[in-house]
This record gives structure tokens, C-alpha cells and sequence, in this order.
């Protein structure tokens, strides 16, 4: 059998070249993303548009609503109590979360499946359900206070440990745990344990392997999951409602007043743009703390 | 690396933060079989009555039905537009892919208030508030994140070679995607119809301000019930709420084990 | 009668990158062709191109005489084989095979017996209630060929279908793949970094490089006559020789870069000064005596003895000239032994020398 090999451009046709240069003979897959996109941007990026035009135009352009919040000292105390609660919440969440993740990454997998499997479970139930047993729990004619006054005598009078800072501090460290948790292990289990072993065959005692060694490799993990459960707790509205004191007020709680109490929608705006202006520079360090895990990984 | 002598507080220790996470629930359970209204542990006698008292009550069973409703359109739209979108995503190579993704991913990290107060807002204008639309709307916008992510993942492991393989094998388009995608990912689908179902069913922020009294749903009687008194109803039908949130992990699991073993990974 | 497959002056660019570029080659009814190149060859987008999965930039593709370069891959009736097998892991043995007749509208009777008939015809029938991931690599393929070939298409491609299997078992299948392609006479196209692949399963193999042809011939054809520096050493090994023929007297020599002069034998014209190569593979080379006035004296700078071969480094002057004998039991040649190197005429072989 012969076989030919024709020479250059024989039959070839220039005038269909550019045509047919970007065309892709698979049918494009942009037009899937659209309705969903479309979707976000309708019933998502639209409202968050107005409510930040309701914050600074008021028949006219204003920013008399920033300056009530900016420069009244009770609502900045609401800024200043969301940031402290925040930030010891995460404190609390990341000191315990910490050394679970750890034991996740040193357990067998048949521990480390089941202990998940237990972390998830508060994690899928109802927060309200979540809140409700705190409640119970905490509340003065509650479990802990019958237990300790009643049936073993041990104090007279019962401990206040809800509705107020240490009792929303509870409910958001019971939030935050699991996902704070996940995180952690899901970015650290790749670090490679044979590296803390090197150390101690290197000399190392093992708190010095830990500190020196393991430590900072779990850095990006640390800084991711810190990130996430500082955002998240910024802006939480239920378990401060619920197991909050009066005087325990955050900008959640205020927001939520202005929209059904006090009917002043402009001045709510405005407190959900200072909340949304927080949350997303801290989005904006997560990303980054995130996107240097992926530049650390390791081999 | 199994040093004994570091493993034991540290399991120890693990174990206390898994108690602390799982004990509140756990309580709840006796509690709701209290036969007193004061919650104490343990009960002083048992009975159904706070079991009786959901399930015979219409007000609380219409709250349930509302919930189920809107948490069953909210996933069939969620899901919807969530895999059209995750499919898309995985067949690109844009750009603006990695804007688009955290586009999406955005209504996770947006404190939930403030997609409340910026939804009710605009539904009254479009007189959506109260409405079965206006919170079946708002809930698809919260869990439409949630499924993409899921299904992106089961498209990640999917080897889209296998759906190249289809069509030069003479399957049009739209048929590869039904008889060689589509089963692969099919448990992925699953699970991420269980999320949005599931996180449309707790849902109690934006149903406080987009919920009506006709689309009352059970969150939002439980929110008025805890506020105002502390019944042992709720804690039966806390109990309720626990033992499905198991059951949905449970499902969730088996359909995880058979999608892993479908993408040829070791279970 | 038209070709099974042509390619007409096709070329491939993403962006300002040339990945394929006057691609023109016909392929008859039946015969088994090879891509042979290295990664980044342009041997499998070309391939793709084929399959419709890429649209060329330029150039038509034709099957059977008809212009399919528009065509959508659905369409075009070509069975497909990949490295990787790409069978689908929730479907039966019996329900991948089947799958293409499903796709064709096939009665489900007449798709029973043409499955059983395939797998058949590649000894798999016993498997055709296992799932893919029940089976070994090779048995895979050999589902996956099945497959690729129940409904009659008019080609058969396949890209590295033997890259993921080990040595034994890819010789075994080898030799497989080559008897089902005799038996029922599909034109095959297939694409390989393999040489001795190649020539060993091709009726022809298509050579690339930085996707071009670089020459296009039967195996044989090749391994005697390869057209320039590049595939004399990509097919087999070869000594290359950049230099110049002189001709003194009327006796014509090849004198190297480096200076040394090999007398020519050469019937035909051959240009004067122009710069060239000279190609002669080591095997072919032997040790005469010095009385040949032909020969090339060299001296042998180094020995390896291969066990089959033994492989000797000698510099004639200062040109390097490797040499391989076939270990025939007789005493080898030591390092600094005076040897005299000569060939048959035909050989030798001048090519352009190509700028690397």
C-alpha cells in the first residue's frame, strides 16, 4: 500500500483561517453559569446595593447616619462590645480548637472518622436547638444550678452564667468549634509528621520539636481557621439575642432593632455597613492568610 | 508518629471538647421526657406529654409543614441552579473564574442580619415579605453557595475525559451529561440537596423578618417560644430536630462512601 | 477510491504558540498508521483535531471524503482509545461496550450479540457482567479497544493506549492490538514517544517534531533512508558527521568539521561544498583490514562490553565514531587498538545539515 504525503497548502483555503481561528467545537458552558450568577446578582448584590444607598442617601446624599454611629459614644460602645466579644470568642474557639486538631492528625482513622462524625453533629443541628440547651443548661432554675444548690448543696445562691457575656462567650465557642476544627485539620493534615520525628532524633525534647518544629508549620492552618471564626462571630445575631443580657447589645442586635422596632431604616443601613465594612476586611485577611497555605503546602 | 506519652492528655483533652460539644444535646433528650415542666436532670417522672403537645398542636404542626415546604423548593432551586452553575464553572477556563467563585462564596461570609435586613428591604418593596416566593427566594440565595461547593467537589473527581469518551463514542452533548456525568455525580447531587434542604429547615434570621403568618415556619415559633418561656415543648421538639440532623449525616455518609468508590478512590 | 483519513495543510496555534503547523498527510483504508514523536511534538493534538475535541486554525480534516473539519465529535463515527482507558465506572463491562450502539439507536437484541461478538474478539467475554474497577490494566484496555471498535467506525484512534502498563504486558498487547487490527481491517491511527512501538505495529510511521512532520515513511523505509540528522538519531542510534564533500582528482571524500576525511563511494550528483551530515548507524559499521583503501583508520578509545553487544568509542583524527559489534565470542577490541573502519556505501548517508 502506498501512502502520499502531499506537500504544502495543495488545497488549502486562507479564507476560512480566521474564521475559524477561536471557534470550539464544544458547546460553551458559560451559558450554565449564568442563571445562577444572575440569580446572585438579582437577589443578592442588588439588595446589598440599595441597603448601601439607604445608608448614605436620605432624599439626598447624607452621611448623617455614619456620623450618629461614628460619633455617639453608646453606639460606638456597640462596636466596641461586638469587637471584644468577637475577639475573645475566638480566642476561647481557637485555644480549644487547636489541640483537637492536633489528635485528629495523630489518631487512626477509624478514631478520627468517628470523632468527626461527633463534631459534625452539633455542627448540622438547629442553632436555635443549640441555644435552647445552653439555655437550659445555664439558666439560674437551670441544670447546673439545680444540680449545685438542690441536689448537692454545694452553693446557696445559683451562678449567673446566661444572658450575659459569658453565657453568649459559651454559645459562640459551642458554635464555632466544629467549624474551626475542620478547618484546622483539613489545611494542616498534609504537614508530615516524620519531620516533628527527624527533629527528635535531631535532640529535641518534645516540646521543643512542637514549638520550634510543628508549630509553625501549622501556621497557615491557624491563620485561616482564626480568620473564619473571627468573621463569623462579628456578625452572629441569634446567640447573642438569646443568651445575651440587655446591656450585651452588638451591631447584629442593634441592626435588627432599627428594622423592627425603631423603624429607622436609614440608620439601620448605615450600622449594616460599618458591620459590613468590618467583615470584609477581615474577609479580606482570610483570603490572604488562605492563599498563602496554598503557596506553603507541603510536598 | 505514636508517642504515647504525648497522645494520652492530648486525647484526654480532645475528648473533654468533644463532651462539651455533645452533652447540651444530649440533655435536651431526657428533658423533653420530663413529665414537670421544670427542667431538671434527672427527671422526676417520665411522659409523652410535651411530645403530645407538638405533635397534636396545629399551630406547631403548621409551622413544621411551612418549614418542610419551603425547605423542599428551596433545595430543588438551590440544586438547580447549583449544579448548572458548578458545571459551568468546571468546563471554564475564565479569567474572571477565581472573581466569580468568591463571588458565590460570598453569601457564607456576609453576616446573615445583613442579607436579612437588605432582602426585607427590597421584598417590601416588591411586597414579597410574608410570602411563600419571598422566603423560598431569600433561603435559595443562602444555601446556593453550599451546593455549588458540594457539587463542585464531586465534579472535581469526576474525570471529564470520561464524558470526551461519551461523545466521540456518539453521544450528543446532552446525553453524556445524562447517562455518563450525571450518575457519577448523582450522590454529590444528593448531598447537596440535603444541605440546602437541612439549612433551609433551621433557617431563623431572615425568616424573622421575611416570614409572615402564613409561612410561619418552625424556627420561627421556636424563636418566639424560647424568648418568651422556656417550655419543655421545645425541647421535644429540639429532640426531634437532633435525631433528623443525625439521620441527614447518616444519609450523607453512605452517599459519600458510594461516590468515592464510583471515582475509583480507596473507601 | 478516497483516503480514510486526510489531513489538508492543517495547523494548530493557542495564542502566539504554533503547535501544529502544515500538517498534510493521507492515510489509506486499512492501514495502520503511527504519530511517533516526543511530548510537545504535536502527535496528539493533531490526534484531537482528528477526533473533533480541537478546531483547527487552518487546514481541513477528511474522512472518507468527506470534509469533516466543522463536524462535531458526535458525529464524525471514530472510535476512540485513550492511555487511561476512560471507562465508565458505573457501567458494566457488557454496558461500556455497548454504550455507542446504545447512542446509534441499535435494537437491544442486536446490541447483546454484537457486544458478546466483540468481547469476543478480544477474549474478555467471561468479564462482561464485571465493572471496570474489577479488572487489571491490561484487561481494561482490551474493554476499552472493544469499545471503541463495536460499531464500525470508519477509524481507529488511539493516544499512548500502552503508556500506563508495564513492559512485558505492553509487548503482549502490542502484538494483540496488531491482530484485531488485521482481522477486521480498521483503519488505525495511533500516537506513541515509543520507537520501537512504532515500527514494530506500523505499516507507516509519521515522525514529528515541534509539530511538523519531519518525515513520513514506511518502518523500513525509515530506518534505512531517515531524510535528516534529527531521525536518524529519534529511530534506532546514528552516528552524525556535520562537514563538507570535496572532490579532488575526480575522487570525491566527506571531510568533517573536525577534519577528518572519509573517502566516498557516492553514485549520483553530489553538491560540492555545500555544508551537510553524514549518517552511518553504529551496527553497521565493521572492522576491515588496513589494506582496504576505503576504510577510515580509527582508534578505539573505549569498550563496553553489553553482553549481546559490545560497544566501542573510536576517533578517527579528531572525529568520534561510535561502533557496535555483535558479541560473536571472539576477543574484543582493547582501548588504543588501531581499527579501520568501513561500510557498505549504501550505508552512508548525506542529509542537509539542519541547524541543531
Amino acid at each position: 500500500m502506498k501512502m502520499t504525503v502531499a506537500e504544502n497548502g495543495v488545497l488549502a483555503s486562507n479564507k476560512f483561517k480566521s474564521k475559524r481561528a477561536h471557534r470550539s467545537l464544544r458547546p460553551s458552558a458559560m451559558w450554565l453559569v449564568m442563571p445562577g450568577v444572575v440569580f446572585l446578582a438579582v437577589a443578592f448584590v442588588v439588595p446589598l446595593l440599595i441597603l448601601l444607598s439607604q445608608s448614605f442617601y436620605d432624599e439626598g446624599f447624607t452621611f448623617r447616619y455614619f456620623a450618629m454611629i461614628l460619633a455617639s459614644p453608646s453606639y460606638l460602645a456597640v462596636v466596641w462590645i461586638t469587637l471584644r466579644m468577637a475577639v475573645l470568642a475566638t480566642a476561647a474557639t481557637m485555644l480549644l480548637a487547636y489541640p483537637v486538631s492536633c489528635y485528629l492528625m495523630l489518631a487512626g482513622p477509624a478514631m478520627r472518622s468517628f470523632i468527626m462524625a461527633l463534631i459534625i453533629i452539633p455542627f448540622w443541628t438547629n442553632i436555635l436547638v443549640r441555644c435552647y440547651a445552653w439555655m437550659a443548661i445555664l439558666q439560674r432554675r437551670g441544670l447546673v444550678n439545680t444540680f449545685l444548690t438542690d441536689q448537692i448543696g454545694l452553693i446557696d445562691r445559683p451562678i449567673e452564667m446566661v444572658y450575659n457575656l459569658p453565657g453568649v462567650l459559651i454559645g459562640m465557642t459551642h458554635y464555632l468549634l466544629p467549624p474551626a476544627i475542620l478547618i484546622l485539620y483539613s489545611i494542616n493534615h498534609n504537614i508530615d509528621l516524620r519531620i516533628v520525628g527527624a527533629a527528635r532524633s535531631l535532640g529535641a525534647s518534645p516540646s521543643r520539636a512542637f514549638r520550634h518544629v510543628f508549630l509553625p508549620l501549622s501556621m497557615p492552618g491557624i491563620r485561616a481557621a482564626t480568620m473564619l471564626v473571627l468573621i463569623l462571630s462579628l456578625g452572629f445575631f441569634v446567640i447573642p439575642a438569646l443568651l445575651g443580657g440587655l446591656k450585651d447589645m452588638t451591631l447584629a442586635t442593634l441592626i435588627n432593632v432599627q428594622f423592627t422596632e425603631s423603624v429607622d431604616w436609614h440608620f439601620g443601613a448605615a450600622i449594616s455597613m460599618v458591620l459590613l465594612v468590618m467583615t470584609l476586611v477581615g474577609i479580606g485577611v482570610y483570603y490572604q492568610a488562605l492563599s498563602k497555605t496554598k503557596g506553603g503546602k507541603q510536598p | 508518629m505514636s508517642d504515647g506519652r504525648r497522645l494520652n492528655p492530648l486525647a484526654i483533652f480532645s475528648w473533654v471538647v468533644v463532651a462539651f460539644l455533645l452533652l447540651p444535646l444530649i440533655a435536651i433528650i431526657p428533658m423533653s421526657f420530663s413529665s414537670s415542666s421544670l427542667l431538671r436532670l434527672p427527671p422526676p417522672g417520665y411522659s409523652l406529654r410535651w411530645y403530645e403537645a407538638y405533635l397534636f398542636n396545629s399551630a406547631w404542626m403548621n409551622a413544621t409543614l411551612n418549614s418542610v415546604i419551603i425547605a423542599c423548593a428551596t433545595s430543588i432551586l438551590s440544586v438547580a441552579l447549583g449544579t448548572a452553575t458548578a458545571y459551568g464553572l468546571s468546563r471554564t477556563k475564565w479569567k474572571g473564574k477565581a472573581l466569580l467563585q468568591a463571588l458565590i462564596l460570598s453569601p457564607l461570609l456576609i453576616p446573615g442580619i445583613v442579607i436579612a435586613v437588605a432582602t426585607y428591604s427590597v421584598f417590601s418593596m416588591l411586597k414579597l415579605n410574608g410570602t411563600f416566593t419571598g422566603i423560598i427566594l431569600g433561603h435559595t440565595i443562602i444555601t446556593f453557595p453550599y451546593t455549588v461547593v458540594v457539587i463542585s467537589a464531586a465534579l472535581e473527581r469526576f474525570d471529564p475525559r470520561l464524558e470526551q469518551m461519551a461523545v466521540s463514542l456518539g453521544a450528543t452533548p446532552l446525553k453524556a451529561f445524562a447517562f455518563v456525568t450525571f450518575p457519577i455525580i448523582r450522590a454529590g447531587i444528593i448531598i447537596a440537596s440535603l444541605f440546602a434542604f437541612l439549612h433551609s429547615f433551621d433557617e431563623v434570621v431572615m425568616a424573622t423578618f421575611i416570614g409572615g403568618p402564613a409561612t410561619t415556619t418552625l424556627p420561627l415559633r421556636i424563636w418566639d417560644g424560647i424568648r418568651f418561656e422556656l417550655t419543655p415543648v421545645i425541647a421535644a421538639v429540639s429532640s426531634i430536630l437532633i435525631l433528623i440532623s443525625c439521620a441527614v449525616i447518616g444519609i450523607t455518609e453512605v452517599f459519600n462512601h458510594r461516590s468515592r468508590i464510583l471515582a475509583g478512590e480507596k473507601p | 477510491m478516497n483516503p480514510a483519513v486526510e489531513f489538508n495543510n492543517v495547523s494548530k496555534s493557542f495564542g502566539n504558540f504554533v503547535a501544529v503547523r502544515d500538517f498534510s498527510l493521507k492515510v489509506e483504508n486499512g492501514q495502520f498508521v503511527t504519530l511517533l514523536g516526543s511530548s510537545g511534538s504535536g502527535k496528539s493534538t493533531s490526534l484531537m483535531m482528528l477526533a473533533g475535541f480541537m478546531a483547527p486554525s487552518g487546514g481541513h480534516i477528511s474522512i472518507d471524503g468527506r470534509d469533516v473539519t466543522e463536524l462535531a465529535p458526535h458525529k464524525r463515527n471514530i472510535g476512540l482509545v485513550y492511555q487511561n482507558y476512560a471507562l465508565f465506572p458505573h457501567m458494566t463491562v457488557a454496558a461500556n461496550v455497548g454504550f455507542p450502539l446504545k447512542m446509534r439507536h441499535v435494537a437491544k437484541a442486536e446490541i447483546a450479540r454484537r457486544v458478546r461478538s466483540a468481547l469476543e474478539k478480544v477474549h474478555l467475554d467471561v468479564f462482561a457482567d464485571r465493572f471496570p474497577a474489577q479488572l487489571s490494566g491490561g484487561q481494561q484496555q482490551r474493554v476499552a479497544l472493544a469499545r471503541a471498535m463495536v460499531f464500525e467506525p470508519a477509524i481507529l484512534l488511539m493516544d499512548e493506549p500502552l503508556g500506563a502498563l508495564d513492559k512485558n504486558l505492553r509487548e503482549e498487547m502490542q502484538v494483540e492490538i496488531k491482530r484485531i487490527q488485521r482481522d477486521v481491517g480498521i483503519t488505525t491511527i495511533y500516537v506513541t514517544h515509543d520507537q520501537e512501538e512504532a515500527m514494530s505495529m506500523s505499516d507507516n510511521v509519521v515522525v514529528m517534531s515541534k509539530g511538523q512532520i519531519e518525515q513520513a515513511a514506511p518502518p523500513a523505509q525509515l530506518y534505512e533512508r531517515p531524510r535528516n540528522a534529527f531521525i536518524a538519531q529519534f529511530i534506532g542510534s546514528a552516528n552524525v558527521i556535520p562537514g563538507f564533500v570535496k572532490s579532488n582528482e575526480g575522487a570525491k571524500s566527506f571531510v568533517s568539521e573536525t577534519g577528518t576525511t572519509i573517502p566516498l563511494q557516492m553514485h549520483g550528483a553530489v553538491e560540492e561544498g555545500a555544508r551537510k551530515a553524514a549518517i552511518v548507524r553504529p551496527e553497521r559499521i565493521r572492522f576491515g583490514t588496513g589494506n582496504d583503501s576505503l576504510a577510515v583508520p580509527a582508534v578505539v578509545e573505549s569498550v563496553l562490553y553489553g553482553g549481546t553487544m559490545i560497544r566501542y568509542a573510536t576517533r578517527a583524527g579528531e572525529q568520534r565514531i561510535d561502533v557496535v559489534a555483535v558479541n560473536d565470542g571472539g576477543a574484543p577490541r582493547q582501548p588504543g587498538e588501531t581499527v579501520h573502519l568501513i561500510w557498505e556505501p549504501k550505508d552512508f548517508l548525506l542529509v542537509d545539515a539542519t541547524a541543531n
